[in-house]
Order: C-alpha cells, then structure tokens, then sequence
C-alpha cells in the first residue's frame, strides 16, 4: 500500500517520490510514519565515490526496512573492506548494477532467514535440511524428509508457488533502487521477492506500490511524448516533476494506501557538491502536491503549475511566496481555491 | 467498508454520522458512498409517529438489496393500514432482509455449480423436470455444506458477511433506540446504551466515544447531551475514524433525530457543503485552535439554526485562535507544522508591507 517511483532526467540526474502512508496490524490504523525511500549509502562514500544510490520499498514495513538497513550496512562493509585492502580510497568503487546486486544478496540471505523462520516454526526443519532431504532430530537423529504431502507443501512455501497466505509477509515486497554513479549514470533498478528478478529498468521511469496503476498511466502519457532524444538523456526536471506529482496526486485521490506528504528526492550529479542532493518532506512538498491538484482542477495554468512548483523545489523560492502565488494567480479566485485545498465538495468550487 | 458511528443524545433525540469512503476491487479509493437512508416517507412518519434511519458500511448491493426491501416491506404495510410495533419491527425487516441478501448469495452460487440449492442440501435430493436426483455424491455435498454455512467463501460471500448496518429511529412506545445487524453474526442485536459504531473506523470512534463516556458518572450519563453537543462529540468521533483507519474518507454525512420537533424536523440530513463545515468545526478544536464550547456554539448555528454558510465559515476564522494555521491545518498540512506555515506567511506579508 504504497507508492514509489523513479525518474531518469538525464545522465547525471533523475528524481525519486512516495508518499508516507502505512497501514498498521489487521484492522489497517493509518500512520505516517515510514521513510519509504532512503539512501542506502553512507555520507563518506557519497562524497568519496560521487555516487548516489536511493532505495524505495513497498510491502511488508518491517521486512522492508529490515532490507534497508541492511543493505546500507552491507554496501558499507564492503567499502570498507575495499578500503583497508587498498590501504587508501577506491579511485572507483563498485557502479549501481554491482551495489543492486548487492542489495538483492541481502535480501536474498533475509527472505531465506524468514522462511526458516516459519518452516522450522512449522515442520521443525530448514529450507536446507528440505534440499538435503534430510533433518537432525532433537535425539541427534537423522531422519529423512520423504513424505510426499509434507514435500508438496514446503516447496510451495520456498518458491511462493500459488502464492500461500501464510508466507504472503514474506514475498510480497518490491524494490526501486535509483541513483547515480560516474560511469554509468543515473540508472533505475526494480526487485520483487514474488518471482523473484533485480532488473534494470530501460525506461525513464519506474512505478512500485499500491498506486502503481494510476501512477504509470500518468507516467507511461509523459514517456510517450518525450522524444527519443528527450528519453535517452534530455528530461526536463520541473516537466519531470510535475509528471511524478501527477501520477501520485492520482494515486492519492483513487488508490487505497497513498496518502500523507509526499517525500521528493532529486539528485544531480553536475551540481555543486553539497546541493547535489535535495530531499524534501515538509510544507513545501505539500505545496508542490497541492499545486499540481490545482493544475489538474483548472486552478492554475499549465504554465503556472510548472513555474510554482520548480521554483519552490528546484530553485528554493521560499514556501510562503509560492503559497501566496499560489492563491494569487488562482482563476477562480483565492476564496475558490481554499475551499478546494480544504477538500470541501466539488459544489463548493466547481460552479465558480 | 466506510464507518457509522450513532449516539443517542436524549429519550427524543439523536445523531447518526456515516462517511462516504469505500475502496472496490484492488483497492480503488472511492469517495461517493451513500450510507445513510431514511426507511420511512414523510406520510409513514407522520401517520406511525415514528423515523427510522438505516446506517450502512460493507457491500453497498446487499444494502441497496435489503433498502428496497424494507422500503418495499413499509409501503405495503402503510397501504394496508397497518404500522410496525416500532423500531424493533422496522430493525427486524431489515435483518431479515439481510439474511436473505446473504443466503440468495449462497443458493445462486450453488445452483451455478451443481444444481441445487441449500434447502435440496437439507433435504438431500433435488428436483429436475419431476425427476427426484438424490445428493450421492459426499464430495459435491462436502463441498455444498461449506458454501451454504459460510464457512467456505470466496471473495464476494466474504463481502456479504462482512456488510454491516445500524437501524436508529424512535418510536412512542421506546423513544430513541437503534440496533446492530450483523449476518456474520446472524444478529439483530438491541444497542441499549445509546451509542453504536460500526465499520473499518470503529476503534477510533469507540475510542473518542469511550474518552466522553467514561469521564462521566452514571447520572451524568443518563442526562444525554444538548444536541449541539452530541454532534461534536459524533462528528469528533468520526473525524479520529476517518483519518486514521483504512476505507473511510471524504465528507461526513449527517442525519439527526427529533421526536420532540415538528412533522418535518423530526429527521433531517445534513451532507455537502454544510457537513463539510461542521466537520472543519469540529477539526479546528480536535487542532487546538478553536476552544470545544465555541465550537459547540458554532455547530448549534450550522446544524441546528442553518446558518448562512458563509457567515458560520467567517466566525470559525473569526473565532480561532490562528485564522491562518487553521486554514493551513484545514488544507491537510500536519498539526505541528501549520502553525510554522502561517507564521512564515505572516512574516512574508508583514514584510512586504501588505
């Protein structure tokens, strides 16, 4: 119940977004409370290496997290490790494809962990006594595991075959990983513990979650009309930005588990060090999503959309003057609009 | 699933609050649910000195099935001259109906597949062009019997199971009463102490509920509440449900009850734009910046006196404590940090002057 997604601009720079939303225990309580993308490298190696590397998930929270955190340790141990071998820095670590592989590994070695987990909680053996075909009793002894019921039924648990409910938690997660490094360039990557694949993504974007469908119709229209100069390295950001905005300001509206602030992740590899990376989560990504949902009700101009909402992410115009523009320039009005941000019904601002 | 939270507010009077969120099938959001529905016309009413109102969350057909039905069940009896005992009567048609909604569901299923129906099931064999056909096969019966018990379903039968609906009214004989209808439980259970919430937000609503309850003696409790503030505390309940449990979303529809009125006050609906403010009321004191007793005050003229809207919306901003970070709290930014966005805002302004 989630929605991430990814956008490549051009070589050096590309956009990642989400929303906050998390349903929690079987009643689904709403909290705003996960990170849905985070990076996954240390600061020393950002800075050392020039490389970025974010990483959105969707599923299971706590699994999801877990891969995460996880990831970040591991990439970090085998920078180290490359460090002290070398005795200095790496002229070049490891690229995106390498660090993608490295992430599914984890994930891998911690699926594998849970589905132990409920195989032994079950049966009383692991996926490796099952592969062996054989278990150790708890008198030392070994005894076979050639029951053909009890062999049917694990392998369904071990591959997800049909899909069983009861290790739903353990399959159901998806990745996006996004980001840059200096001889590849800004590349996107999707994982899906269900089938499972670590693929790159050869398209410029990339959608995951529950708002997946609304997100890639917006998505797929902006792809579309990009030419193929345009797609292979020459994405607007403000036009890729509001083509995200306008995928999840959908997902929001008719998808269930999309909600909160969204979360917007921009990196550019060509900038100055140090404004390379803009994460934003506050006010200001609130506005952007509010001005893309006026764009979309005739609020504002296309061009106002655009102008608004790169300003305030891009260039760092301050959240109240974008606010004030944003009631400014409305077509119907400041009175209108607020009643249409407030969500009141459409009789309160359409006729207007 | 939506939510359908009702209090009794007196012996004559009280609220029934019901939001218009659903999701269909993968989780598509919608928020035009329709859940509150008035059984009686205004001449039934009238002649039976009564007002029922049905609440409903889960599966809209089955409750679109059992409304028709109950309307269907109503008229008949008002054409004949005859009236219900009372709300009990009226609850217990619409389970009624309700039950059938679940178990049509279930013999339609089992006549697609084999043939038959429960009651052949019961009886072993049915019939086909006068020829008796015997239920000898134990797999198709197995199969059959976990259909007709609801203990094997699939999608659609567990929305049938899981639908829910509250009947809420008065009549002379009892006053203000409202019952639960389950068919998961197969009960049409009477809700004696004067509150009911039902649906995906019920937790938070019982919650805000059981906040106002439990601080009160049992005198206190007996007392009921000024109608003004019945619909805070049931708009303040519905509110908390709506932000924070899943399948629950858009504008809070009202319907209030008043044996005391007249004929046609007795049952009136506040949606739209108007339950919209009320809701707002209602969220800027649950924010902190509007003290309960004015907005008490504030809904007593929106609901109750009919207010001109603009006018109520001018004294909401007149009265809170930061018109601004209202209106930014109101727009969906986050309780803490609305008050930073208006003061950035006013900082902005003052220093340009305007």
């Amino acid at each position: 119940m989630t929605s991430i997604n990814a956008m490549r601009l051009n070589f050096h720079s590309g956009l990642m977004l989400c929303d906050e939303a998390r349903y929690w225990n079987p009643e689904w309580m709403i909290f705003y409370t996960p990170e849905k993308i985070r990076t996954v490298l240390r600061p020393d190696i950002v800075e050392e290496q020039g490389i970025f590397l974010f990483m959105g998930q969707t599923g299971t929270s706590s699994i999801g997290d877990e891969f995460i955190d996880r990831t970040e340790k591991a990439i970090a141990a085998r920078y180290d490790a490359e460090k002290k071998s070398l005795g200095r820095t790496p002229d070049a670590f490891v690229g995106l494809r390498e660090l993608a592989e490295t992430a599914f590994d984890v994930i891998t070695d911690l699926k594998r962990l849970h589905v132990d987990d409920f195989l032994r909680g079950r049966f009383g053996f692991t996926t490796e006594a099952f592969v062996r075909g054989a278990c150790k009793g708890e008198d030392g002894a070994t005894r076979a595991i050639d029951d053909q019921d009890t062999l049917k039924e694990v392998l369904k648990y071990v591959t997800f075959e049909g899909m069983p409910e009861e290790v739903k938690g353990i399959f159901g997660n998806s990745q996006v990983l996004a980001g840059y490094d200096p001889q590849g360039g800004t590349r996107i990557f999707y994982m899906t513990e269900r089938m499972p694949v670590c693929e790159e993504v050869q398209e410029i974007f990339l959608a995951q979650g529950s708002g997946r469908d609304t997100c890639d119709l917006q998505f797929s229209h902006f792809a579309d009309t990009r030419t193929v100069r345009e797609r292979r390295g020459d994405v607007d950001r403000v036009e890729g930005l509001v083509a995200l905005l306008k995928g999840l300001d959908c997902a929001f509206r008719l998808t269930a588990g999309v909600e909160g602030y969204p979360k917007i992740i921009y990196w550019n590899a060509d900038a100055e060090p140090g404004s390379q990376i803009l994460e934003i989560s506050d006010m200001r990504s609130k506005l952007a999503a509010e001005i893309v949902a006026a764009g979309r009700e005739g609020f504002l101009h296309d061009d106002d959309v655009h102008e608004l909402a790169g300003a305030l992410v891009f260039e760092g115009r301050p959240f109240e003057a974008v606010n004030d523009d944003l009631f400014r320039r409305s077509r119907r009005g400041a009175e209108t609009i607020l009643k249409f941000l407030r969500g009141w019904p459409a009789s309160a601002w359409k006729s207007r | 699933m939506a939510l359908v939270n009702l209090l009794r507010f007196s012996k004559t009077s009280g609220g029934i609050v019901a939001d218009e969120g659903f999701w269909n099938i993968f989780f598509r959001r919608r928020n035009h649910g329709d859940n509150l529905h008035r059984l009686l016309t205004d001449e039934m009413a009238s002649a039976w000195n009564m007002e029922v109102v049905l609440g409903t969350v889960g599966y809209p057909s089955v409750h679109q099935e059992l409304l028709g039905e109950t309307r269907a069940d109503m008229a008949s009896r008002h054409a004949k001259g005859e009236k219900p005992e009372g709300v009990r009567e009226v609850a217990r048609v619409v389970f009624e109906a309700l039950q059938r909604a679940v178990r049509r569901r279930i013999d339609q299923k089992l006549r697609f597949w084999f043939g038959f129906e429960s009651a052949d099931l019961h009886r072993g064999y049915y019939e086909k062009n006068g020829e008796k056909i015997p239920l000898g096969n134990e797999t198709v019966k197995e199969a059959a019997r976990a259909q007709a018990k609801g203990s094997k379903r699939d999608r659609l039968l567990t929305s049938v199971f899981d639908a829910r609906a509250a009947v809420f009214g008065f009549d002379p004989l009892y006053g203000v009463t409202a019952f639960y209808l389950s068919p998961e439980n197969a009960i049409c259970g009477y809700v004696h102490e004067g509150f009911d919430c039902i649906g995906t937000g019920k937790y938070a609503s019982g919650l805000s509920l059981g906040l106002d309850f439990n601080a009160k003696t049992m005198m206190m409790r007996k007392a009921g509440y000024p109608p003004a503030e019945g619909v805070y505390e049931l708009l303040r309940s519905s509110v908390l449900g709506v932000d924070h449990f899943k399948e629950t979303a858009g504008t809070l529809h009202l319907a209030l009850l008043d044996a005391d009125a007249e004929p046609g006050r007795r049952y009136r609906e506040i949606f739209d734009e108007r339950a919209r403010l009320a809701g707002e009321v209602v969220r800027a004191s649950m924010g902190e910046m509007l003290e309960r007793e004015t907005a008490v005050a504030l809904l007593e003229k929106i609901v109750f006196q009919e207010a001109p809207l603009d006018q109520a919306e001018g004294e909401m901003f007149d009265q809170a404590s930061d018109a601004l970070a209202l209106q930014f709290l109101l727009r969906g930014y986050k309780k803490k940090e609305a008050p930073l966005c208006a003061r950035r805002v006013r900082e902005a302004r003052d220093g340009q002057g305007t």
